[in-house]
């Protein structure tokens, strides 16, 4: 799991799947990405192949606390079974979801000029 | 003339050595029916089913170690398998989120269904409601028997006194036939 910053985003690459065995941590970085010193923020999963309920909450736990601090979360690198999963929870609704990296990027980039 | 004949095998052994199962004690039973019909050629039918008890909140992964092992062998795809998986884990750990007991974990094969199913006994009951709204749901928990509920074809709670049974079915795939595992051998 690394931090690291782009075109004034701040980037959390999420490298494993997330199951009751890495919640903990993954809660733990996603409050990382939230303290991050930029207003759009992304979270890489391109290497994740499996997501539980309790990260789905986090996710949406962050995504909600990040537009209450003016920050916008961007999930990127969606793979088809995520993809899945997040379509069940209905996340596109309220989301900003990404299959490609640098789909993110580019609409980060545009948020981060209209800031 | 058509004759079936079973075999039936208990086996108890560690589940994988790096989880140390005699920590967690927990035990495999590992069931294997053959069916053999025998005519012409022998047509080696198999019946997999596999049953835990989970004793402690880290023996979830032993249930979902084995449902995708069980779900691949029976002819489930990679994505189909991951599903499987987490329907186990959703089950599972809401049992232990819940309960706070051992219970005990079952998944296998029958004609038409892969089940997953969880059986308490002894007091205590599942805290599912089969029928939670499923609006857009943006807070941190609750998502977990909706994600069941989508993922598998039929969703059941038994409540019979003290003991309940939480059954989970999904279709098996187009082309296995008569929970045979999707193998067969002539």
């Amino acid at each position: 799991m690394s931090f690291y910053s782009q075109d004034g985003m701040a980037i959390l690459e999420w490298n494993e799947d997330i199951t009751f065995q890495t919640i903990d941590q993954f809660r733990e970085n996603m409050v990382g990405l939230l303290g991050q010193p930029a207003s759009v923020l992304i979270l890489n999963m391109e290497q994740v192949a499996y997501v539980n309920s309790a990260a789905l909450g986090i996710l949406a736990d962050s995504v909600v606390k990040g537009r209450r601090g003016g920050k916008e979360i961007l999930i990127a690198g969606i793979q088809p079974t995520v993809g899945e999963i997040f379509s069940i929870v209905k996340f596109e609704k309220f989301i900003k979801l990404f299959t490609e990296f640098d789909q993110a990027l580019a609409y980060g980039r545009t948020v981060a000029v209209t800031n | 003339m058509n004759r079936a004949v079973f075999f039936c095998v208990r086996l108890e052994l560690p589940l994988s050595p790096c989880l140390s199962l005699y920590k967690y004690n927990c035990i495999l039973e590992l069931i294997v029916v053959y069916t053999i019909r025998i005519d012409s050629k022998v047509v080696a039918l198999m019946e997999n089913k596999r049953v835990l008890t989970l004793h402690q909140f880290p023996d979830v992964l032993l249930a979902m170690q084995n449902t995708v092992e069980l779900a691949k062998q029976t002819g489930f795809s990679d994505e189909e398998s991951t599903f499987l998986k987490l329907v186990t884990e959703e089950a599972c750990v809401n049992a232990f989120e819940n309960y706070g007991k051992k219970f005990e974990f079952r998944c296998g094969t029958d004609r038409t269904f892969f089940e997953i199913v969880l059986t308490q006994a002894g007091g205590g009951l599942f805290n599912i409601e089969l029928n939670q709204e499923t609006s857009i749901n943006q807070s941190l928990r609750g998502r977990g028997l909706q994600l069941i509920r989508e993922l598998m074809d039929e969703v059941t709670i038994d409540r019979q006194g003290e003991r309940v049974v939480f059954s989970m079915k999904k279709q098996l795939p187009a082309g296995v036939e008569s929970g045979d595992g999707g193998e067969r051998e002539g």
